[in-house]
């Protein structure tokens, strides 16, 4: 539910009216769920490694683990 | 499904370097700047009268206008996320569980108001009329931001485009529930987190692509007050396509309902920003090669990692302290500044969701 609270920002309020300018109303739909499907894709990723390691940090912890240090840095500092 | 996010983040890169070169990418600092300036750009709310007019408006003028500088409302709000952190964590955890459910309820709330606002008709327009002529199911054309217009089936893939890297910033933050799984109670015992994931990405995709679609019954998409040809901005309250809805109906009370929530919601997202932005730092101050082997950045990094009653306080105001960033809203510009900021935070988040699903090939590899 925290994470639910996180999404729903100023994100879907002030912007869908864009959306439905630039694709129009049915195509502005379709985009929507793209979209979800990509982040959807990343999320689950995370999750599944995160069920198999509990860390602190796993945004920085995994990259780092699996493909370098400084990768993990990076993502680290970029998510701040 | 990861060959696709590095086209957006190669989409992303090439768009940001050309638009914003001189800003640090950083990812939840920055939004927590950016919901507060959007903050005020909901105080500036202001429907324009002809338009009210052209609709048949029971009012001659609909503002919510208070005349206080934006100034003020950023730093009220900034010291009510810089609150809510400074929490115990499990008191936070339940508010933000009950903002969540509010949240939620108010969108099945728009999602219904539409489908019988649409259905009810209370000015007579046909069944799906923003689908018909003059309108269509998809835009005819796209403007660029240099005047020029692409038309045809290559404008359409465009307008797609440009529309799907529009609709990432509204899902930025799935992965909170990774970062507040150190935090977790009940971790080991089932793969909550995993089936937490399911869940959450199941409801945002349903309730965001319902919500979008029933606004779209009632707001054709040539509208004037949504249409935005800059290439980066964000707009006030009366460019909401939620707001332009009831307008369009002549409903009275509810275009000032919905910006007065908007208000709420851009608040308790700024201090769930905050909240990742601590916890990513607290994290980070607890690895000593990740900072400069210069002795006040190591004494800074042992302050960081600190924590009392289970927050880390030096780090939450650490992080707060680019809340401060906010403050650019004073300026005339304020609506450039704030689509800055959020192209900003989305190209950082897309390259850290690249990286993340790239360690979890070789992880899958192993």
């Amino acid at each position: 539910m925290m994470a639910f609270s996180q999404c729903i920002g100023i994100g879907l309020f002030l912007q869908a009216g864009r959306v439905i300018y630039l694709a129009g109303p049915g195509l502005g739909t379709i985009a929507y769920i793209l979209t979800g499907t990509v982040l959807w894709s990343s999320a689950a990723c995370l999750g599944e490694m995160t069920a198999l390691f509990p860390v602190k940090g796993p945004i920085i912890e995994f990259p780092r683990r699996f493909l370098d240090e400084s990768l993990g840095y990076t993502a680290g500092w970029m998510t701040w | 499904m990861s060959l696709h996010e590095l086209w957006v983040i190669l989409e992303f890169g090439g768009r940001y370097l050309r638009d914003a070169k001189d800003v640090i990418r950083f990812s939840w600092i920055v939004l927590v700047a950016a919901e507060l300036v959007a903050v005020t750009h909901i105080f500036q709310f202001r429907y324009p009268p002809e338009l009210l007019e052209e609709a048949g408006y029971p009012d001659p003028k609909l503002e919510f206008y208070p005349k206080a500088s934006p100034a003020v409302y950023v730093l009220c709000f900034f010291l009510v996320m810089l609150a809510l952190n400074m929490l115990p964590v499990r008191w936070l955890g339940r508010l933000e569980y009950v903002f969540g459910t509010i949240k939620m309820l108010f969108i099945i709330l728009l999602i219904f108001f539409n489908v019988i606002v649409h259905a009810r008709q209370p000015v007579e327009r046909g069944a799906f009329w923003t689908y018909n002529e003059p309108y269509s199911f998809a835009a005819h054309n796209m403007t660029l931001p240099n005047g020029e217009v692409v038309k045809g089936d290559a404008g359409r893939l465009l307008g797609i485009w440009e529309a799907m890297t529009t609709c990432l910033f509204g899902m930025i933050g799935f992965e909170t529930i990774a970062i507040t799984a150190a935090e977790n109670r009940d971790l080991r015992t089932e793969e909550t987190v995993k089936i937490a994931t399911r869940k959450i990405s199941l409801r945002i995709i349903t309730l965001y692509t319902l919500a979008t679609f029933t606004v779209g019954l009632n707001v054709p998409y040539t509208y004037p007050t949504i249409i935005d040809n800059a290439v980066i901005s964000f707009g006030f309250g009366q460019n909401s396509a939620f707001v332009v809805s009831p307008v369009l109906n002549r409903m009275k009370v509810w275009p000032y309902f919905i910006n007065d929530f908007i208000i709420f919601s851009a608040t308790t997202a700024g201090a769930n920003g905050l909240y990742n932005a601590s916890r990513t730092l607290h994290a980070l101050a607890s690895i000593q090669d990740v900072w400069p082997s210069w002795g006040p950045a190591q004494a800074l990094r042992r302050r960081l990692e600190r924590t009392s009653y289970g927050v880390p306080h030096a780090a939450v105001v650490f992080s707060a302290c680019f809340g401060l960033l906010g403050f650019l809203a004073s300026n005339p510009d304020s609506q450039k500044i704030l689509g800055r900021m959020v192209r900003c935070c989305v190209v950082s988040m897309m390259i850290t969701y690249g990286l993340v699903a790239a360690s979890f090939l070789e992880f899958y590899k192993t």
